[in-house]
Protein backbone atom coordinates (compact mmCIF):
# COMPACT_ATOMS: atom_id res chain seq x y z
CA UNK A 1 0.00 0.00 0.00
CA UNK A 2 1.60 3.19 -1.22
CA UNK A 3 1.67 6.26 1.32
CA UNK A 4 -1.14 8.25 -0.33
CA UNK A 5 -3.42 5.15 -0.33
CA UNK A 6 -2.34 5.30 3.53
CA UNK A 7 -3.31 9.28 3.59
CA UNK A 8 -6.79 9.00 1.96
CA UNK A 9 -7.72 5.88 4.11
CA UNK A 10 -6.92 7.12 7.39
CA UNK A 11 -6.44 10.87 7.17
CA UNK A 12 -9.35 12.38 5.51
CA UNK A 13 -11.98 9.73 7.35
CA UNK A 14 -9.98 10.31 10.41
CA UNK A 15 -10.53 13.78 10.67
CA UNK A 16 -13.60 14.08 9.38
CA UNK A 17 -15.19 10.85 12.02
CA UNK A 18 -13.49 12.87 15.06
CA UNK A 19 -15.22 16.04 14.07
CA UNK A 20 -18.54 14.10 13.19
CA UNK A 21 -18.27 12.45 17.02
CA UNK A 22 -17.84 15.49 18.57
CA UNK A 23 -20.51 17.74 16.62
CA UNK A 24 -22.53 15.22 17.37
CA UNK A 25 -21.91 15.42 20.86
CA UNK A 26 -22.21 19.01 20.63
CA UNK A 27 -25.50 18.50 19.17
CA UNK A 28 -26.51 16.01 21.88
CA UNK A 29 -25.19 18.49 24.77
CA UNK A 30 -26.97 21.21 23.79
CA UNK A 31 -30.23 19.68 23.20
CA UNK A 32 -30.27 18.48 26.80
CA UNK A 33 -29.10 22.42 27.86
CA UNK A 34 -32.16 23.49 26.36
CA UNK A 35 -34.10 20.38 27.86
CA UNK A 36 -32.91 21.28 31.32
CA UNK A 37 -33.12 25.28 30.73
CA UNK A 38 -36.65 24.66 30.17
CA UNK A 39 -37.39 22.42 32.94
CA UNK A 40 -36.03 25.24 35.53
CA UNK A 41 -38.13 27.57 34.00
CA UNK A 42 -41.11 25.89 34.25
CA UNK A 43 -40.28 24.73 37.86
CA UNK A 44 -40.20 28.01 38.79
CA UNK A 45 -43.21 29.91 40.31
CA UNK A 46 -44.49 31.73 37.03
CA UNK A 47 -46.38 34.82 38.47
CA UNK A 48 -43.36 35.39 41.35
CA UNK A 49 -40.98 35.81 38.29
CA UNK A 50 -43.05 38.08 36.49
CA UNK A 51 -43.51 40.25 39.31
CA UNK A 52 -39.86 40.50 40.13
CA UNK A 53 -38.76 40.50 36.80
CA UNK A 54 -38.77 44.53 35.86
CA UNK A 55 -37.00 45.30 38.51
CA UNK A 56 -33.98 43.33 39.41
CA UNK A 57 -32.31 46.03 41.24
CA UNK A 58 -35.24 46.93 43.65
CA UNK A 59 -34.16 43.80 46.29
CA UNK A 60 -30.75 45.40 46.13
CA UNK A 61 -32.02 48.53 46.82
CA UNK A 62 -34.28 47.08 49.63
CA UNK A 63 -31.75 45.63 50.94
CA UNK A 64 -29.36 48.65 51.32
CA UNK A 65 -31.79 50.70 52.40
CA UNK A 66 -32.53 47.99 55.67
CA UNK A 67 -29.00 47.44 56.52
CA UNK A 68 -28.46 43.83 58.07
CA UNK A 69 -27.71 43.77 62.00
CA UNK A 70 -24.14 42.94 62.06
CA UNK A 71 -22.59 41.00 65.17
CA UNK A 72 -19.98 43.45 66.71
CA UNK A 73 -16.13 42.69 65.45
CA UNK A 74 -17.26 41.70 62.05
CA UNK A 75 -15.71 44.31 59.76
CA UNK A 76 -17.33 46.62 56.73
CA UNK A 77 -15.21 44.36 54.44
CA UNK A 78 -16.37 41.37 55.53
CA UNK A 79 -19.97 42.44 55.50
CA UNK A 80 -19.52 43.16 52.06
CA UNK A 81 -17.68 40.14 51.38
CA UNK A 82 -20.40 38.49 52.86
CA UNK A 83 -23.61 40.25 51.16
CA UNK A 84 -21.40 39.71 47.37
CA UNK A 85 -21.37 36.02 47.83
CA UNK A 86 -24.84 35.88 48.76
CA UNK A 87 -25.60 37.84 45.90
CA UNK A 88 -23.57 36.09 43.27
CA UNK A 89 -25.07 32.76 44.38
CA UNK A 90 -28.72 33.88 44.51
CA UNK A 91 -27.90 35.35 41.07
CA UNK A 92 -27.10 31.92 39.82
CA UNK A 93 -29.50 29.85 41.97
CA UNK A 94 -32.82 32.19 41.96
CA UNK A 95 -32.51 34.80 39.79
CA UNK A 96 -34.72 37.18 39.79
CA UNK A 97 -35.92 36.28 43.57
CA UNK A 98 -36.19 39.24 46.25
CA UNK A 99 -33.81 38.51 49.14
CA UNK A 100 -32.76 40.71 52.25
CA UNK A 101 -29.84 40.09 54.74
CA UNK A 102 -31.46 40.50 57.45
CA UNK A 103 -28.44 40.10 59.84
CA UNK A 104 -24.39 38.73 60.12
CA UNK A 105 -23.31 37.05 63.13
CA UNK A 106 -21.04 34.09 64.11
CA UNK A 107 -22.87 30.37 64.17
CA UNK A 108 -22.22 29.00 67.59
CA UNK A 109 -19.99 25.63 67.59
CA UNK A 110 -19.31 22.88 69.60
CA UNK A 111 -16.40 22.52 68.17
CA UNK A 112 -13.92 24.79 65.88
CA UNK A 113 -14.42 23.93 62.35
CA UNK A 114 -10.03 23.87 62.03
CA UNK A 115 -10.51 21.73 64.99
CA UNK A 116 -12.98 19.22 63.53
CA UNK A 117 -10.95 19.23 60.04
CA UNK A 118 -7.58 18.44 62.32
CA UNK A 119 -9.70 15.80 63.40
CA UNK A 120 -11.03 14.36 60.88
CA UNK A 121 -7.35 14.12 59.11
CA UNK A 122 -5.73 12.30 62.28
CA UNK A 123 -8.95 9.90 62.49
CA UNK A 124 -9.16 9.23 58.85
CA UNK A 125 -6.96 6.11 58.40
CA UNK A 126 -8.75 4.04 61.28
CA UNK B 1 41.84 -24.78 46.13
CA UNK B 2 43.32 -21.49 44.79
CA UNK B 3 42.30 -22.21 41.38
CA UNK B 4 38.84 -23.52 42.29
CA UNK B 5 38.24 -19.41 44.17
CA UNK B 6 39.76 -18.25 41.23
CA UNK B 7 37.61 -19.98 38.89
CA UNK B 8 34.78 -19.27 41.49
CA UNK B 9 35.77 -15.42 41.01
CA UNK B 10 35.83 -15.58 37.37
CA UNK B 11 32.33 -17.29 36.97
CA UNK B 12 31.33 -14.35 39.08
CA UNK B 13 32.51 -11.77 37.47
CA UNK B 14 31.16 -13.29 34.00
CA UNK B 15 27.96 -12.81 34.90
CA UNK B 16 28.19 -9.52 37.08
CA UNK B 17 27.00 -6.43 35.37
CA UNK B 18 30.31 -4.45 35.26
CA UNK B 19 31.60 -7.15 32.65
CA UNK B 20 28.89 -7.32 30.45
CA UNK B 21 27.77 -3.24 30.35
CA UNK B 22 27.96 -2.15 27.13
CA UNK B 23 27.97 1.57 25.37
CA UNK B 24 24.70 1.23 24.79
CA UNK B 25 23.58 0.89 28.51
CA UNK B 26 25.63 3.25 29.60
CA UNK B 27 24.22 5.96 27.23
CA UNK B 28 20.81 4.53 28.40
CA UNK B 29 21.51 5.08 32.24
CA UNK B 30 23.07 8.68 31.71
CA UNK B 31 19.57 9.40 29.68
CA UNK B 32 17.72 7.79 32.68
CA UNK B 33 19.49 10.11 34.87
CA UNK B 34 18.59 13.14 33.19
CA UNK B 35 15.24 12.33 32.84
CA UNK B 36 15.11 12.16 37.05
CA UNK B 37 16.62 15.35 37.23
CA UNK B 38 14.08 16.67 35.25
CA UNK B 39 11.60 15.55 37.25
CA UNK B 40 12.73 15.92 40.74
CA UNK B 41 15.19 19.30 40.07
CA UNK B 42 13.30 21.12 37.43
CA UNK B 43 9.77 19.48 38.33
CA UNK B 44 8.81 18.40 34.85
CA UNK B 45 5.87 15.83 35.41
CA UNK B 46 7.70 14.01 38.31
CA UNK B 47 4.81 11.46 38.64
CA UNK B 48 5.15 10.08 35.87
CA UNK B 49 8.77 10.83 34.58
CA UNK B 50 10.43 9.33 37.67
CA UNK B 51 9.04 5.50 37.10
CA UNK B 52 9.81 5.89 34.08
CA UNK B 53 13.09 6.98 34.70
CA UNK B 54 13.51 4.63 37.26
CA UNK B 55 12.54 1.74 34.83
CA UNK B 56 14.67 2.71 32.13
CA UNK B 57 17.74 2.68 34.33
CA UNK B 58 16.71 -0.63 35.83
CA UNK B 59 16.13 -2.66 32.47
CA UNK B 60 19.56 -1.10 31.41
CA UNK B 61 21.60 -2.91 34.14
CA UNK B 62 22.96 -5.73 32.65
CA UNK B 63 22.25 -9.13 34.21
CA UNK B 64 19.61 -7.88 36.72
CA UNK B 65 17.23 -9.58 34.00
CA UNK B 66 14.34 -7.55 35.31
CA UNK B 67 12.55 -7.25 31.83
CA UNK B 68 13.04 -10.59 31.12
CA UNK B 69 10.69 -12.94 29.63
CA UNK B 70 9.83 -16.94 31.59
CA UNK B 71 11.59 -19.37 29.97
CA UNK B 72 10.92 -22.91 29.63
CA UNK B 73 13.76 -25.22 29.61
CA UNK B 74 12.54 -28.68 27.34
CA UNK B 75 14.79 -31.85 27.68
CA UNK B 76 14.18 -35.43 26.07
CA UNK B 77 13.95 -37.33 28.83
CA UNK B 78 15.80 -40.86 28.12
CA UNK B 79 14.73 -44.33 29.17
CA UNK B 80 15.90 -44.73 32.90
CA UNK B 81 17.19 -41.54 33.44
CA UNK B 82 16.00 -39.53 36.49
CA UNK B 83 14.55 -35.88 36.78
CA UNK B 84 16.96 -33.86 37.81
CA UNK B 85 16.23 -30.51 40.75
CA UNK B 86 13.00 -28.69 39.97
CA UNK B 87 12.18 -30.51 36.54
CA UNK B 88 8.60 -31.93 35.83
CA UNK B 89 8.18 -34.99 33.92
CA UNK B 90 5.36 -34.02 30.90
CA UNK B 91 4.47 -35.95 28.01
CA UNK B 92 4.40 -34.22 24.82
CA UNK B 93 3.00 -36.65 21.39
CA UNK B 94 4.12 -39.39 23.77
CA UNK B 95 7.52 -38.55 24.43
CA UNK B 96 8.80 -37.75 27.85
CA UNK B 97 10.22 -34.39 28.65
CA UNK B 98 11.53 -33.16 30.98
CA UNK B 99 10.97 -29.67 32.21
CA UNK B 100 11.76 -26.65 33.93
CA UNK B 101 10.09 -23.39 33.94
CA UNK B 102 12.75 -19.88 34.97
CA UNK B 103 10.30 -17.02 35.83
CA UNK B 104 10.40 -14.13 34.56
CA UNK B 105 11.49 -10.55 35.39
CA UNK B 106 9.33 -8.55 37.84
CA UNK B 107 8.65 -5.75 35.39
CA UNK B 108 8.17 -8.60 32.64
CA UNK B 109 4.47 -9.89 34.92
CA UNK B 110 3.74 -5.74 35.17
CA UNK B 111 4.26 -4.89 32.02
CA UNK B 112 1.56 -7.37 30.93
CA UNK B 113 -1.02 -4.76 32.14
CA UNK B 114 0.43 -2.51 29.48
CA UNK B 115 0.86 -5.24 27.42
CA UNK B 116 -2.49 -6.38 26.89
CA UNK B 117 -4.05 -2.94 27.54
CA UNK B 118 -5.52 -3.09 31.02
CA UNK B 119 -3.35 -0.13 32.44
CA UNK B 120 -4.45 3.17 29.78
CA UNK B 121 -8.16 2.75 30.63
CA UNK B 122 -8.00 2.22 34.45
CA UNK B 123 -5.89 5.73 34.19
CA UNK B 124 -8.28 7.13 32.43
CA UNK B 125 -10.87 5.61 34.94
CA UNK B 126 -8.91 7.79 37.63
CA UNK B 127 -8.84 10.78 34.80
CA UNK B 128 -12.45 10.66 34.75
CA UNK B 129 -12.75 10.55 38.28
CA UNK B 130 -10.95 14.30 38.51
CA UNK B 131 -12.17 15.75 35.56
CA UNK B 132 -15.63 18.58 35.42
CA UNK B 133 -16.70 18.46 32.43
CA UNK B 134 -18.80 21.04 33.71
CA UNK B 135 -17.53 23.99 31.38
CA UNK B 136 -17.80 21.57 28.13
CA UNK B 137 -21.34 20.99 28.81
CA UNK B 138 -21.85 25.33 29.21
CA UNK B 139 -19.91 25.54 25.99
CA UNK B 140 -20.57 22.55 24.20
CA UNK B 141 -18.77 24.23 21.16
CA UNK B 142 -15.42 23.53 22.79
CA UNK B 143 -15.64 20.55 21.08
CA UNK B 144 -14.89 21.37 17.70
CA UNK B 145 -11.59 22.93 19.44
CA UNK B 146 -10.90 19.83 20.67
CA UNK B 147 -11.56 18.18 17.75
CA UNK B 148 -9.07 20.73 14.99
CA UNK B 149 -6.38 20.15 18.24
CA UNK B 150 -6.35 16.18 16.90
CA UNK B 151 -4.83 17.58 13.83
CA UNK B 152 -1.01 17.12 14.96
CA UNK B 153 -2.06 13.29 15.35
CA UNK B 154 -2.72 13.07 11.07
CA UNK B 155 0.28 15.91 10.24
CA UNK B 156 2.37 13.55 12.00
CA UNK B 157 1.36 10.21 10.88
CA UNK B 158 2.04 11.87 7.51
CA UNK B 159 5.23 12.64 8.07
CA UNK B 160 5.89 9.45 9.36
CA UNK B 161 5.14 7.59 6.38
CA UNK B 162 7.23 9.61 4.72
CA UNK B 163 9.79 8.83 7.43
CA UNK B 164 9.60 5.11 6.11
CA UNK B 165 7.83 3.83 8.86
CA UNK B 166 4.80 1.25 8.36
CA UNK B 167 1.00 2.75 8.53
CA UNK B 168 0.82 1.12 12.04
CA UNK B 169 4.17 2.51 13.22
CA UNK B 170 2.99 5.89 11.80
CA UNK B 171 -0.52 5.54 13.47
CA UNK B 172 1.34 5.35 17.29
CA UNK B 173 3.82 7.95 16.42
CA UNK B 174 0.87 10.37 15.53
CA UNK B 175 -1.12 9.77 18.36
CA UNK B 176 1.21 10.99 20.63
CA UNK B 177 -0.23 14.69 19.45
CA UNK B 178 -3.26 13.81 21.69
CA UNK B 179 -0.84 14.37 24.20
CA UNK B 180 -2.37 11.86 26.18
CA UNK B 181 -0.23 9.00 28.02
CA UNK B 182 -2.47 6.67 28.37
CA UNK B 183 -4.12 7.22 24.80
CA UNK B 184 -0.61 6.97 23.41
CA UNK B 185 0.25 3.86 25.11
CA UNK B 186 -3.29 2.26 24.69
CA UNK B 187 -2.95 2.96 20.68
CA UNK B 188 0.59 1.91 20.35
CA UNK B 189 0.72 -1.22 22.31
CA UNK B 190 -2.73 -2.72 19.85
CA UNK B 191 -0.31 -1.19 16.66
CA UNK B 192 3.71 -1.00 16.83
CA UNK B 193 3.82 -2.67 20.54
CA UNK B 194 7.85 -2.57 19.54
CA UNK B 195 8.05 1.24 19.85
CA UNK B 196 6.03 1.64 23.08
CA UNK B 197 9.12 2.89 24.80
CA UNK B 198 10.78 5.53 22.46
CA UNK B 199 7.04 6.69 21.87
CA UNK B 200 5.67 6.64 25.56
CA UNK B 201 9.10 8.71 26.47
CA UNK B 202 8.15 11.17 23.79
CA UNK B 203 4.28 11.98 24.58
CA UNK B 204 5.20 11.98 28.04
CA UNK B 205 8.42 14.52 27.76
CA UNK B 206 6.21 16.72 25.86
CA UNK B 207 3.41 16.55 27.73
CA UNK B 208 5.67 17.66 30.35
CA UNK B 209 7.15 20.81 27.96
CA UNK B 210 3.48 21.93 26.88
CA UNK B 211 4.67 25.17 28.82
CA UNK B 212 7.61 25.41 26.47
CA UNK B 213 6.27 24.14 22.97
CA UNK B 214 2.88 25.95 23.16
CA UNK B 215 3.44 29.42 23.41
CA UNK B 216 5.34 30.78 20.71
CA UNK B 217 2.98 29.27 18.32
CA UNK B 218 -0.12 30.38 20.31
CA UNK B 219 1.36 34.29 20.41
CA UNK B 220 3.12 33.92 16.65
CA UNK B 221 -1.14 32.76 15.24
CA UNK B 222 -3.01 35.66 17.72
CA UNK B 223 -3.38 39.13 17.27
CA UNK B 224 -3.04 41.61 20.64
CA UNK B 225 -6.79 42.36 19.85
CA UNK B 226 -7.63 38.56 20.06
CA UNK B 227 -5.20 38.09 22.98
CA UNK B 228 -7.42 40.08 25.19
CA UNK B 229 -10.62 38.84 24.36
CA UNK B 230 -12.77 38.73 27.85
CA UNK B 231 -15.12 35.90 27.63
CA UNK B 232 -18.72 35.68 28.59
CA UNK B 233 -19.06 33.99 32.20
CA UNK B 234 -20.30 30.44 31.39
CA UNK B 235 -23.84 29.54 32.36
CA UNK B 236 -23.98 26.90 35.55
CA UNK B 237 -24.63 23.39 34.71
CA UNK B 238 -26.88 21.25 36.51
CA UNK B 239 -26.13 17.95 38.41
CA UNK B 240 -28.50 16.12 36.26
CA UNK B 241 -26.59 17.43 33.03
CA UNK B 242 -23.34 16.36 34.57
CA UNK B 243 -24.90 12.58 35.53
CA UNK B 244 -26.27 12.42 32.07
CA UNK B 245 -23.05 13.54 29.94
CA UNK B 246 -21.01 10.41 30.27
CA UNK B 247 -23.76 8.46 29.57
CA UNK B 248 -24.70 9.80 26.53
CA UNK B 249 -21.03 10.29 25.89
CA UNK B 250 -20.13 6.63 25.81
CA UNK B 251 -23.18 6.03 23.82
CA UNK B 252 -21.96 8.33 21.02
CA UNK B 253 -18.63 7.65 20.86
CA UNK B 254 -18.41 3.77 21.47
CA UNK B 255 -21.67 3.42 18.41
CA UNK B 256 -19.45 5.67 16.17
CA UNK B 257 -15.96 4.25 17.30
CA UNK B 258 -16.64 1.14 18.89
CA UNK B 259 -12.63 0.76 19.31
CA UNK B 260 -12.53 3.74 21.40
CA UNK B 261 -14.97 2.40 23.78
CA UNK B 262 -12.16 1.13 26.38
CA UNK B 263 -10.55 4.36 27.11
CA UNK B 264 -13.63 6.47 26.59
CA UNK B 265 -16.16 4.05 28.87
CA UNK B 266 -13.85 3.96 31.62
CA UNK B 267 -12.76 7.93 31.56
CA UNK B 268 -16.86 8.09 31.72
CA UNK B 269 -16.91 5.54 34.47
CA UNK B 270 -14.74 7.22 36.44
CA UNK B 271 -16.66 10.70 36.35
CA UNK B 272 -20.00 9.24 36.73
CA UNK B 273 -18.40 8.03 39.79
CA UNK B 274 -17.58 11.37 40.82
CA UNK B 275 -20.90 13.25 39.26
CA UNK B 276 -23.54 10.45 40.63
CA UNK B 277 -22.68 11.47 43.88
CA UNK B 278 -23.37 8.42 45.49
CA UNK B 279 -20.25 6.54 44.96
CA UNK B 280 -18.09 8.35 46.90
CA UNK B 281 -15.79 5.99 47.90
CA UNK B 282 -15.18 4.71 44.40
CA UNK B 283 -14.10 8.06 43.04
CA UNK B 284 -11.90 8.91 45.60
CA UNK B 285 -10.52 5.22 44.55
CA UNK B 286 -10.36 5.84 41.51
CA UNK B 287 -8.72 9.18 41.47
CA UNK B 288 -5.98 8.44 44.33
CA UNK B 289 -4.98 4.95 45.28
CA UNK B 290 -5.59 3.18 42.38
CA UNK B 291 -4.36 5.80 40.27
CA UNK B 292 -1.01 6.23 41.83
CA UNK B 293 -0.75 2.12 41.71
CA UNK B 294 -1.79 2.09 38.50
CA UNK B 295 0.88 5.09 37.29
CA UNK B 296 3.50 3.03 39.33
CA UNK B 297 2.89 -0.20 37.30
CA UNK B 298 2.49 1.58 34.05
CA UNK B 299 5.29 4.22 34.37
CA UNK B 300 8.16 1.72 35.21
CA UNK B 301 6.91 -0.97 33.33
CA UNK B 302 6.85 1.96 30.09
CA UNK B 303 10.56 3.23 31.07
CA UNK B 304 11.85 -0.70 31.22
CA UNK B 305 10.86 -0.97 27.91
CA UNK B 306 13.60 1.24 26.41
CA UNK B 307 16.39 -1.04 26.68
CA UNK B 308 19.60 -0.03 24.83
CA UNK B 309 19.24 -2.45 22.11
CA UNK B 310 15.63 -1.67 20.80
CA UNK B 311 15.87 2.25 21.99
CA UNK B 312 19.35 3.57 20.28
CA UNK B 313 18.49 3.43 16.56
CA UNK B 314 17.74 6.21 13.95
CA UNK B 315 14.20 5.68 14.37
CA UNK B 316 13.98 6.97 18.02
CA UNK B 317 15.17 9.80 16.71
CA UNK B 318 12.17 9.74 13.79
CA UNK B 319 9.89 9.70 16.46
CA UNK B 320 10.83 12.30 18.73
CA UNK B 321 10.73 14.85 15.43
CA UNK B 322 7.89 13.81 14.65
CA UNK B 323 6.50 13.61 18.20
CA UNK B 324 7.21 17.34 17.96
CA UNK B 325 5.65 17.90 15.31
CA UNK B 326 2.36 16.44 16.32
CA UNK B 327 2.35 18.70 19.13
CA UNK B 328 3.03 21.71 17.28
CA UNK B 329 0.66 21.17 14.71
CA UNK B 330 -2.36 20.16 17.28
CA UNK B 331 -1.34 23.86 19.00
CA UNK B 332 -1.80 25.40 15.56
CA UNK B 333 -4.96 23.68 14.77
CA UNK B 334 -6.52 24.55 18.00
CA UNK B 335 -5.47 28.20 17.95
CA UNK B 336 -6.89 28.61 14.36
CA UNK B 337 -10.01 26.99 14.80
CA UNK B 338 -10.21 29.61 17.93
CA UNK B 339 -9.44 32.07 15.21
CA UNK B 340 -12.67 30.90 13.15
CA UNK B 341 -14.59 31.00 15.82
CA UNK B 342 -13.52 34.24 16.99
CA UNK B 343 -14.54 35.35 13.36
CA UNK B 344 -17.88 33.70 13.69
CA UNK B 345 -18.92 34.45 17.41
CA UNK B 346 -18.37 38.30 16.22
CA UNK B 347 -15.21 38.12 19.02
CA UNK B 348 -16.46 36.70 21.93
CA UNK B 349 -13.80 33.73 21.71
CA UNK B 350 -10.84 34.55 22.58
CA UNK B 351 -8.48 32.28 19.94
CA UNK B 352 -5.93 31.24 23.26
CA UNK B 353 -8.45 28.36 24.63
CA UNK B 354 -7.99 26.52 20.94
CA UNK B 355 -4.59 25.47 21.74
CA UNK B 356 -5.75 24.06 25.69
CA UNK B 357 -7.80 21.51 23.17
CA UNK B 358 -4.55 18.90 22.28
CA UNK B 359 -5.36 17.56 26.07
CA UNK B 360 -2.36 17.69 28.51
CA UNK B 361 -5.02 18.55 31.05
CA UNK B 362 -5.13 20.93 32.90
CA UNK B 363 -1.28 22.12 31.31
CA UNK B 364 -2.40 22.95 28.54
CA UNK B 365 -5.45 24.78 30.01
CA UNK B 366 -3.12 26.72 32.32
CA UNK B 367 -0.74 27.42 29.31
CA UNK B 368 -3.81 29.30 27.94
CA UNK B 369 -4.22 31.42 31.21
CA UNK B 370 -0.78 32.49 31.17
CA UNK B 371 -0.57 33.83 27.77
CA UNK B 372 -3.71 35.27 28.13
CA UNK B 373 -2.93 36.63 31.43
CA UNK B 374 0.49 38.22 30.10
CA UNK B 375 -1.52 40.71 27.64
CA UNK B 376 -4.46 41.01 30.28
CA UNK B 377 -3.66 40.64 33.28
CA UNK B 378 -7.63 40.65 34.62
CA UNK B 379 -8.52 37.83 32.42
CA UNK B 380 -9.17 34.53 33.42
CA UNK B 381 -9.50 32.23 30.98
CA UNK B 382 -8.74 28.80 32.41
CA UNK B 383 -12.72 28.15 33.01
CA UNK B 384 -12.89 28.59 29.12
CA UNK B 385 -9.92 26.60 28.47
CA UNK B 386 -11.00 23.96 30.61
CA UNK B 387 -14.28 23.00 27.60
CA UNK B 388 -11.77 22.65 24.30
CA UNK B 389 -9.09 20.94 26.99
CA UNK B 390 -11.55 18.09 28.37
CA UNK B 391 -12.70 18.23 24.68
CA UNK B 392 -9.23 16.75 23.29
CA UNK B 393 -9.34 13.98 26.15
CA UNK B 394 -12.66 12.70 24.28
CA UNK B 395 -10.96 13.71 20.70
CA UNK B 396 -7.76 11.97 20.80
CA UNK B 397 -9.61 9.13 21.97
CA UNK B 398 -11.98 8.92 19.32
CA UNK B 399 -8.83 9.43 17.10
CA UNK B 400 -7.39 6.37 18.51
CA UNK B 401 -9.79 4.58 17.86
CA UNK B 402 -9.91 4.99 14.43
CA UNK B 403 -6.16 4.63 13.83
CA UNK B 404 -6.92 1.52 15.24
CA UNK B 405 -9.33 0.39 13.42
CA UNK B 406 -8.01 1.74 10.10
CA UNK B 407 -4.28 0.58 10.61
CA UNK B 408 -4.80 -2.71 12.65
CA UNK B 409 -5.75 -4.67 9.74
CA UNK B 410 -2.01 -3.90 8.10
CA UNK B 411 -0.04 -5.37 11.37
Amino acid sequence: MNILNQIGEVVIPGLLIVFMALVILIFAVWVMGRIFSAKKKTDKPAPQASKQAPAPAVPAAKAAASAPVVASGISGETVAAISSAVACYMEESAPGVSYAIRSIGRPRESRPVWGFAGMQQNTRPF
Amino acid sequence: MIAQIADAFAALAAESGIVNMTWGNLLMILVSFVLMYLAIGKGFEPLLLIPIAFGMFLVNLPMAGVMDPPVLNLRLLQAGEELAMGETLQFIDGIAYAVKQEVGGLLYYLYQGVKLGIYPPLIFMGVGAMTDFGPLIANPKSFLMGAAAQLGIFIAFIGALLLGFTGPEAGSIGIIGGADGPTAIFTTTKLAPHLLGSIAIAAYSYMALVPIIQPPFMKLLTTDKERTVVMEQLRPVSKTEKVIFPILTTVVVALMVPSATPLIGMLMLGNLFKESGATDRLSKTAQNELLNIITIFLGTTVGATANAATFLTARTLGIVVMGLCAFIFGTIGGVLFGKVMYKFSGGKVNPLIGSAGVSAVPMAARVSQKVGAEYDPGNFLLMHAMGPNVAGVIGSAVAAGVLISTLSKYI
